[in-house]
């Protein structure tokens, strides 16, 4: 049953206020700035524990404004919502305080604060967007909020990054909107629904819902980083670390995936784009992204861009699982999401004290680090592996739900994919590995700044717990309430429900 | 499930977790580590022991731990469970002494403890998510085993180890997945009885011969026995030879559909490869000039034994079960011998002619049984082996009959290279001491006590004249191929004589690899040496420039795009 409820608009109003004040402060107030970052990052984290709890027990929120007469902003509080929602709160309290312990002393920090918070809001809708034109809005205010993220640092550099963020995202908005307007057009005001609501449309139109397809795929897909839409996000790598983290893992290229999760499952409905004969383009574009962006990654001596290559790599699996057709591999991809951006933002953390603490911001430059800083370099060895797919650690699991969902489709060759990205991942990542444990120390470390044997507590922290999470939901994947857990919710919502 | 429904017999629960778990518990403390507790950790395997010991076969769901887990002990994983306990309380002893004022002793013990427990719980496992979670953490754990030296040797030794672990752990993830679709279940013995029937049967079985195949050494994946073995620190070898070897054996007993479907065309594929083994290893081994890279070889050999014994399993399932036990058996067997021989390298230099004449005793107990001389353990195996072949197999009993006489003349070169080692002081750097010669007396204990559980299960001597004759002669042949060669050396004085570099098939390969010109990918220039595994992938730094111009100019292209798109839909709308 579904709630009329103020609980999703207090959800983005959760950031979205402590952003607006944020920005009205002087720079030097820092812990007030500090204190409302971390009331709005918790009072987000309790609004949405409470949704999981009641969605989990299928009560749904939706909070609708009507704009203009058939054109509603829905906010709703679904099993997807929470998935994509849950992840995101749960990882911002984290960036939060690691950006707070990251960026102390550094200028500009209510601007960044501010957009950040904005950041979250937006993402935070998109989350819970029950219609598509509300999911195109969100998602252009996030395109919006998080330029300034990636110029922040102001340098050549950054601007370029900030150029390039904008080409990409601006075309792909404009294709979205139209995507959206043709869609509105054909099916009237349509709500998300589980199995998908444009089969009654088809008649006639296959040609021409092919087509919205692919505007809608190519639209989203800049920001989930298909390839050869990626070019933004290596580039971006330049912003400070925790907007990395926040791009790679709880929000930007996740917005992309998860809303092209929504439209492939909720839109289309899975079964019906497998009669439109557009799954298995999606699945080539998928398979080609995960080769090439691994292959791209073995290139980079930066660790933060061959991180980032990973990225476009890994996201990918997400996208993959989608395209194939089965319960099994939507559950891996479904699950994919929550794992990847728990790895993902464990090895930007770890990238970030890396650079923090002693300046080292390339592969080559790793020699003997795991002795200097033994506990961020286990959790990056924590992250590592799980990208691999090396159990326990969280990416087995997803791992092993593509495969046999591959299986149960008889589509042999995804298996035959992931193997060889499997293979590229260990061949990008052991070798840095091997260089942090094994090879001793070059000489003094370039520029030490912290003292004592670890990064700061403000640094280690959030990627001590980011590692223990990557670790704990692969060994207890199977709870209740474990992302994997959830991510099966989900597919009874598809499959059965539908 | 919820969590109020976890099994209410928490001890239950615990004594089979136990086992991997202390291991894991202990690792902590390793970080303010005191000399009084290296002494102590070798204990850790105690539970293991313990529970190979005295718990009553069964099992226990754990449907909240990675996908769904059943842990629990049968009468075959007993028997794997005991020697592998065995072997790492040995080895952990043998280690507490053998590194006692080593300077990497912490990270030695860190590495040692991950993949105890991971070879304790892959035993322990029955379904194949948490086989596969342990069977990683054995793997990558005993890396750090292998490479404990950091000399040039070791590390090349790790490189080839890990490549190896890694297409093991994909073809084993290809396995799983395919196998789950299958069965739809990871429980063994679901997915035992699903296979036989199933589309899928020829591809998982494939996919498991070549994982868990790495970890046996079989033919030609064996190619990093004979390297990790002579660097790693004589425990680490005794342990990796003894023990994980036998990890990949259990893997294929556990996925392989034995005894439920015929696979004539496999079974024979792994028969001639166990046979090949079993040649080739004792011909490469005796000709070995290091004592640890020959018991490696001799290792490999071994396990082709049991390769066919597996092969025979999988043509002929109504041999399996007899083929199946003789396999464990052997493998119970090699484990005790080998590692016995393995620590009993680290002890050759024994100061007082008792000692030393101890020492000749306790290596030549173990070497004997594994030529399966009569009265030992390998008799009794090599003999259930024999009684597990079915009928049309006698030429497989004639060419394994004819291998021992291989395994014979490796032993007599391991014990002269031991010895040959010790006048030349090889390993003065690691004096024996009491903690050393306790593991290493342990092991050659288990393995005379092991002499006497084999003798229950199958013949420990020949019945008639005749027998001890065919038993016999094996040994007489490589002893005679011996003294022909010293003769022929004698003869041949000044000459370089003949070996096989350790790592055989391997070394031309990598040779023929660094005839080419060395990739050095743009992206790395400036910045110090490269690493082998990204030389090995060309980069294709065009490829790099083309997509720094998309990126550059990409959205302009996708403007282009998003405008065609445009006009066909309002087109198509019209």
């Amino acid at each position: 049953m579904t709630n009329v409820s103020w609980v999703p608009v207090a959800v983005v109003a959760s950031s979205l206020l402590p952003g607006l004040v944020i920005f009205a402060l002087p720079e030097h107030r820092r812990s007030l700035r500090t204190a409302l970052n971390l009331a709005g990052a918790a009072a987000k984290l309790v609004f949405v524990l409470v949704m999981l709890w009641n969605v989990g027990r299928f009560q749904d929120y939706e909070a609708r404004l009507a704009l203009l007469p058939g054109l509603d902003l829905v906010l709703r509080a679904d099993e997807w919502s929470l998935l994509f929602l849950t992840l995101s709160a749960l990882l911002w309290v984290v960036t939060t305080v690691y950006a707070v312990g990251y960026l102390e002393d550094s200028p500009h920090r209510s601007r960044f604060f501010g957009f950040f918070s904005l950041c979250v809001s937006a993402t935070a809708g998109i989350a819970l967007a029950g219609n598509l034109f509300t999911l195109f809005v969100f998602y252009e205010i996030l395109t919006l909020v998080t330029y300034p993220l990636v110029i922040h640092r102001g340098t050549p550099a950054a601007l370029a990054a900030g150029r390039s963020y904008l080409m990409y995202t601006l075309p792909s908005g404009a294709l979205l909107l139209l995507a959206v307007v043709g869609a509105q057009v054909l099916t009237g005001p349509q709500d998300f629904t589980g199995g998908g609501y444009l089969k009654p449309f088809a008649d006639g139109r296959a040609g021409m819902l092919v087509l919205l397809f692919a505007a809608l795929i190519i639209g989203f897909g800049v920001k989930a980083a298909l390839v050869p839409l990626h070019g933004w996000l290596p580039r971006a790598m330049v912003a400070p670390a925790p907007v990395s983290a926040l791009l790679h893992a709880v929000a930007v290229v996740k917005a992309g995936a998860f809303a092209i999760l929504r439209v492939v499952y909720e839109v289309f409905g899975i079964e019906f784009a497998a009669t439109l004969g557009v799954l298995t383009p999606l699945a080539a574009a998928a398979a080609l992204t995960i080769v090439y962006g691994s292959w791209r990654a073995l290139a980079q001596d930066e660790l933060k861009k061959r991180l980032a290559y990973s990225t476009v790599s890994q996201v990918s699996y997400i996208v993959l699982g989608a395209a194939v057709l089965g319960p099994v591999s939507t559950t891996g991809a479904v699950v994919h999401l929550v794992h990847q951006g728990l790895m993902k933002i464990t090895l930007f953390f770890s990238a970030g004290n890396y650079a923090e603490t002693l300046g080292v911001h390339h592969v080559s430059e790793m020699d003997g680090i795991g002795r200097r800083m033994p506990l961020t370099t286990a959790a990056f060895t924590v992250g590592a592996l799980g990208m691999i797919g090396v159990p326990p650690v969280a990416g087995f699991v997803s791992k092993l739900y593509l495969g046999a969902g591959a299986a149960q489709a008889g589509q042999w060759w995804v298996i035959g994919v992931l193997a060889l990205s499997s293979l590229l991942n260990a061949l990008y990542f052991l070798p840095i590995l091997h260089r942090a444990w094994f090879r001793p120390a070059r000489g003094p470390w370039p520029e030490e700044h912290g003292r004592g044997l670890d990064a700061r507590p403000m640094l280690l922290v959030p990627v001590l717990l980011t590692a223990l999470f990557s670790l704990g939901v692969g060994v207890f994947a199977a709870m209740p309430w474990s992302p994997l857990d959830w991510a099966r919710l989900i597919v009874r919502r598809e499959y059965v429900g539908g | 499930m919820s969590v109020a429904e976890m099994p209410s017999d928490v001890l239950a629960t615990l004594s089979w977790l136990a086992p991997a778990l202390l291991p894991l518990a202990a690792l902590p403390l390793l970080a303010r580590a005191r000399q009084r507790l290296y002494a102590l950790l070798p204990l850790a395997a105690l539970p293991a022991v313990a529970v190979a010991l005295f718990a009553t076969p069964g099992s226990v769901d754990l449907p909240w731990l990675f996908l769904g887990a059943r842990f629990g002990l049968d009468e075959s994983s007993r028997v794997f469970l005991l020697f592998t306990a065995a072997l790492w309380l040995a080895g952990g002893l043998h280690a507490a002494g053998y590194l006692h004022d080593d300077p990497r002793r912490r990270a030695f013990w860190l590495f040692w403890l991950a993949a105890m427990a991971g070879n304790f719980g892959l035993v322990l496992a029955l379904d194949a998510a948490s086989f596969y979670v342990f069977f990683a953490l054995m793997s990558f754990a005993s890396y750090g085993l292998v490479v404990h030296a950091r000399t040039p040797e070791a590390l090349h030794a790790g490189r080839v180890y890990l490549a190896l672990v890694v297409l093991g752990e994909l073809a084993l993830f290809a396995a799983i997945a395919l196998a789950w679709h299958a069965a739809g279940s990871l429980q063994f013995d679901a997915i035992a009885s699903a296979l036989a029937g199933s589309p899928q049967r020829d591809a998982v079985i494939a996919l498991t011969l070549v994982g868990f195949g790495i970890k046996v050494g079989a033919l030609p994946l064996h190619v990093w026995l004979p390297l990790a073995h002579p660097v790693a620190p004589t425990p680490a070898s005794a342990v990796l030879s003894g023990a994980m070897i036998k990890a990949g054996l259990l893997g294929w007993l556990r996925l392989l559909p034995l005894g439920s479907a015929a696979a004539p065309a496999w079974g024979e594929t792994l028969i001639a490869l166990g046979l090949a083994a079993a040649f080739a290893a004792a011909l490469a081994g005796a000709v070995q000039r290091q004592a640890k890279a020959a018991l490696a070889y001799s290792s490999i050999s071994q396990m082709g034994f049991v390769t066919v014994a597996v092969g025979i399993a999988l043509a002929v399932p109504a041999a399996a079960p007899a083929a199946v036990a003789a396999a464990t058996l052997y493998a119970f067997h090699h484990a005790f011998a080998k590692a016995a021989l393995f620590l009993g390298v680290s002890l050759a230099g024994a100061p007082t002619a008792r000692a030393r004449a101890l020492w000749m005793i306790g290596v030549a107990l173990p070497a004997l049984a594994l030529a399966g001389a009569p009265l030992t353990s390998g008799y009794a195996a090599k003999a259930a082996l024999k009684t597990a072949l079915p009928a049309g197999f006698e030429s497989v009993a004639a060419a394994l009959t004819l291998a021992a006489a291989g395994t014979s003349l490796v032993m007599l070169r391991v014990v002269w290279l031991m010895r040959q080692d010790a006048g030349a002081g090889a390993h003065a750097s690691h004096a024996p001491n009491a903690a050393m010669w306790a593991g290493w007396a342990l092991l050659v204990g288990c393995s005379l006590l092991g002499w006497a559980a084999a003798g229950r299960l199958a013949d420990l001597w020949p019945a008639t004249t005749g027998a001890w004759l065919g038993a016999v002669w094996p040994l007489l042949l490589g002893a005679a191929l011996a003294a022909l060669a010293v003769a022929w050396r004698r003869r041949s004085a000044g000459g370089r004589g003949f070996t096989v570099p350790p790592g055989d098939l391997l070394v031309p390969l990598l040779a023929l690899a660094r005839q080419g010109p060395p990739p050095v990918p743009a992206a790395h220039a400036g910045h110090g040496p490269e690493d082998e595994a990204q030389a090995v992938v060309p980069s294709w730094p065009a490829l790099g420039r083309a997509e720094a111009a998309l990126s550059t100019r990409g959205g302009l292209a996708l403007a282009g795009i998003a405008a065609a798109l445009a006009a066909l839909l309002i087109g198509l709308a019209v």
